[in-house]
């Protein structure tokens, strides 16, 4: 970019100038000022009311129809506005000019209220689900907090459904997302700092850390990279993690995102830092390592032991998925002197009527269950079952008794599937599924030695790679130095050996847990 | 927190000194010392094991007497500038003939085992082609690599030496305490060829965040002697110095001895020859980094990941010189018993002698003021 800026100087910036347009004492110039701004915005609501017996108060609502809490306006503002004003006292003739300050403080039965001096923020307030109340001789406008729109209601998460724990997922609503949070945490020290991203969209982001255990230098990064975003719309947590993430030429997400309110609070307490973004269920965590990929919310509901086989299960699961095929491909074309004779043999035997060579074989088979798979995805729910059985199940077979795919391609692709839904994290897997295809490539050309080599590439890539200043593979590259992490790794400690934060949080507020048990519950006294 | 970059630990620099001279010398270090005497190459090898821990204690006070400085600049402190140019170079051809010979021998392993039909030109350049894009990315990525590839190493090859002594006869291993003195002498260059590699910490010590650990790095020393003493125990009890003589890959030889009734892969060559890839990568890359970071201080350039690149046609080319493996074994002794005794030894010797009269003069000027 200085190369760029020394030959051609300076960009354009490209930036909408924040206008600020005061508020005018005469009600219809504001309106009419509005009227133009949000001129053929068919969903804005305009009413114009008279407040007090004698109607000799003008005042304007103006609302999005749609996004506002309807029945707070109709009960509580404009009944109270309307009637009440002119039954109850104080009447309008003792009340000449702090009919404001009555209305503010009287009248309006709502909990949320502020005032904006300018029209672009009142605008800004009303487009964002507030309710305006212009008065007529006031300077400024009175901004009625009345969000209420339709969404969806708290569900299951189906992308991280757990048999045991909670079983309630973020929504598209920033903040019933925060309340979740903060029921976890009731604590004064879990912060949530507001961003608003986007030059059009002025999503709300908002970031959320515990104060004192939360790794300050993480926190300062990811308010650097947030502010440094400078784009028209954000649409989903996925931007903001594309925009903010460390390396975006890997194939490894280097964020986590999640649905669940648990994990999230969880990773909070860790010392983490959670980057949630308005209409999506998606939350995004960082710093994210590879391990944290690889661990389930239910890892710590359930006792250690299964815990421990379930994480070495999936990390099998992650050698099986990126292996599978080139090891497959490796064998049958370069090292067919690797397995027991009689398994070689038969593999040769099976393999004798297939045309093709077996990388050709491996790609076919492999690029059919990546289509099957993309599928399943967008057809719904049943027909995608369907197609999962007559994917794998018909068409397998029927491949096999053509003689285009021999069973043994069959097994290692079915294997690889399932291997990769083990993953826990999706878009990790996704990664996983992108590189299968480049060792795929390494083994047909050089076999063994070449599935090495894209092992060595692979490993290099993800040495390299940190998420907000946290090596991506901690603590598997410094187990000399963090070796307390590995505690919740590919083992999970039992609960009580648990009782130490990650070396990630802050430094002072590492203890979490004091085992304060007798030996022995089941000890009787005094025996 | 591991923000700040371009810092290693001391621990992580021991893991990259472990990995670089595990892999010169396992493959040949049985016969070659076979050669010299029929029995106790165990006192040989801690002879030279004693030999290398003691340079390795000179090069380490090096570093720590000119801590968190790049090895070029401890060169022109010590040697003055023009010379320091000369011996920074020299550094380089070393490092890169050396980096050259150790591919050869690679690509001929991986020829004769693996793919036999490959061109050894692809083989050598594959490899090479995945250490630049290590080199690229600096020493923190290196140093992160190697300690995760470490466990997976040992833990393998503990397993598979282990396998090893079943059918091993330790009778071979007799007489013992009958080396003669001069054979000591004589065996002293073939050891520390196997222990070439500890060098590294000259051209990484720079790097790391508290230097004046630098001289533990002598336990990586004994921990390689220690592997090293496993693995001649191995070979010999298995083959005996006679027949010893003959292989040309002994350790990998002894690998093909095992034979495990209910294993699901018929030899374990496939994961030795997967580990042996690791370790010779892990050789290669250390060496090949360090050579950059040379060239960029003799440069001065700011990045060094536009230096990685063009060290591979070189060291490709070196490393299609030698006619055949027995003619390239040939120049790796050659080459290690002069060259690289320069390098390693004399050289740091006379760099730790003027920065030691330096800084008492140093000294001397301190108190008289």
């Amino acid at each position: 970019m200085g190369l760029w800026e020394d030959l051609f100087g300076k960009q354009k910036q490209n930036i909408i100038k924040n206008k600020e347009t005061a508020v005018n004492k005469s009600l219809d110039k504001n309106l009419e000022i509005i009227r133009e701004m949000l001129v053929d915005c068919s969903d804005v609501v305009y009413r114009e009311i008279t407040i007090g017996c004698d109607d000799k108060f003008k005042a304007a609502l103006i609302y999005v129809d749609g996004l506002v809490d309807k029945h707070l306006i109709n009960d509580f503002v404009v009944e109270n506005l309307m009637i009440y004003s002119r039954i109850t006292p104080p009447s309008t003739k003792t009340i000449k000019k702090e009919l404001s300050t009555i209305i503010k403080d009287k009248n309006l039965a709502v909990m949320e209220m502020k005032e904006v001096e300018n029209i672009e923020a009142a605008v800004f307030d009303v487009l964002s689900a507030d309710t305006i109340l212009i008065l007529d001789n006031y300077e400024k406008i009175i901004s009625i907090g009345s969000k209420g729109w339709a969404g969806r209601s708290i569900s299951q998460p189906e992308t991280e459904a757990v048999i045991r724990g909670p079983k309630e997922g973020f929504v598209e609503t920033l903040r019933f997302n925060t309340a979740l949070i903060r029921r976890r945490i009731r604590d004064t020290r879990l912060k949530f700092k507001p961003y608003k991203i986007g030059r059009r969209s002025k999503t709300d982001v908002c970031i959320a850390y515990i104060e004192d255990i939360v790794n300050k230098d993480v926190l300062k990064e990811v308010k650097r990279r947030l502010e440094t975003i400078d784009i028209d719309a954000i649409i989903d947590s996925g931007y903001v993690e594309q925009l903010i993430e460390d390396n975006w030429k890997s194939f490894f997400p280097q964020i986590k995102s999640t649905e669940r309110p648990d994990v999230i609070s969880a990773e909070l307490y860790e010392g983490k830092v959670a980057i949630i973004v308005d209409n999506s269920p998606f939350v995004l965590v960082v710093p994210t390592t590879f391990n944290s990929m690889m661990q389930s919310a239910e890892d710590y509901y359930e006792r250690w032991g299964i815990a421990t086989f379930i994480r070495m299960l999936r990390y099998l699961g992650v050698l099986l998925s990126l292996y599978a095929p080139a090891l497959y491909i490796a064998i049958t074309a370069f090292h067919p002197e690797m397995l027991p004779i009689k398994l070689s043999m038969s593999i040769a035997a099976n393999r004798a009527g297939v045309p093709f060579p077996s990388v050709l074989e491996a790609i076919i088979m492999e690029l059919a269950l990546e289509i099957l798979r993309e599928a399943g995805v967008r057809l719904p729910g049943p027909i995608g079952a369907t197609i999962g059985i007559v994917g794998g199940l018909v068409v397998g077979q029927a491949a096999v008794e053509a003689g285009i795919v021999g069973p043994i391609m069959v097994i290692v692709v079915a294997v690889t599937a399932i291997s990769s839904f083990a993953i826990p994290s999706y878009n990790l897997a996704i990664g996983f599924r992108l590189l299968r295809f480049l060792l795929i490539l390494a083994s047909a050309v050089l076999g063994l030695y070449g599935v090495m080599l894209g092992t060595l590439i692979i490993l290099t890539n993800l040495c390299s790679l940190k998420s907000f200043g946290v090596p991506y593979l901690s603590p598997f590259t410094s187990y000399v130095k963090q070796s307390s992490d590995l505690k919740d790794t590919f083992v999970k400690a039992p609960f009580i050996g648990l009782g130490v934060r990650n070396t990630v949080s802050d430094k002072n507020q590492r203890k979490r847990m004091n085992d304060i048990r007798d030996e022995d519950f089941n000890e009787e006294e005094g025996s | 927190m591991q923000n700040n970059n371009d810092t290693i630990s001391i621990n992580q620099l021991i893991f990259i000194l472990m990995l670089t001279m595990v892999g010169t010398g396992i493959l040949t270090l049985p016969r070659n010392l076979a050669e010299v005497v029929p029995y106790d190459q165990w006192i040989i090898l801690l002879a030279g094991g004693l030999l290398a821990l003691s340079i390795a204690l000179i090069h380490g006070s090096i570093v720590k007497l000119s801590p968190n400085k790049q090895y070029f600049q401890t060169l022109c402190d010590a040697l003055t500038k023009p010379i320091a140019y000369v011996v920074g170079f020299a550094y380089i051809i070393y490092l890169t003939v050396f980096i050259a010979l150790i591919t050869r021998t690679f690509g001929e392993v991986i020829k004769a085992f693996l793919l036999a039909k490959t061109p050894i030109e692809v083989i050598n350049v594959s490899i090479l082609a995945v250490s630049v894009y290590l080199a690229r990315r600096g020493i923190e990525v290196l140093a992160r690599m190697m300690e995760f590839i470490f466990p997976i190493i040992i833990l393998f090859s503990i397993f598979i030496f282990g396998l090893s002594f079943l059918e091993s006869d330790f009778l071979n291993l007799l007489p013992v305490f009958k080396i003669e003195f001069n054979d000591i002498i004589k065996g002293l260059p073939v050891t520390l060829t196997s222990f070439v590699g500890f060098e590294m910490i000259l051209f990484f010590g720079g790097y790391l965040d508290k230097p004046q650990n630098a001289m533990k790095s002598y336990r990586a020393i004994i921990a390689v002697l220690c592997f090293y003493l496993l693995v001649v125990i191995a070979t010999f009890s298995q083959f005996g110095p006679i027949q010893m003589k003959y292989l040309v890959w002994p350790t990998i030889d002894l690998f093909y001895t095992i034979r495990l009734p209910g294993l699901f892969i018929e030899n374990v060559q496939v994961i030795v020859m997967g580990l042996w890839i690791l370790a010779i990568f892990s050789t290669i890359a250390p060496m090949h980094l360090a050579a950059v970071t040379m060239a960029e201080s003799l440069t001065k350039s700011k990045d060094q990941a536009y230096l990685a690149a063009p060290f591979l046609p070189i060291i490709y080319f070196i490393s299609i010189v030698p006619e055949n493996i027995s003619e390239n074994y040939e120049m790796i002794s050659k080459y290690t018993n002069y060259f690289s005794s320069i390098m390693i030894f004399v050289i740091p010797l006379i760099i730790l002698v003027s920065l030691v009269i330096q800084k008492k003069l140093r000294r001397k000027v301190q108190i008289n003021a």
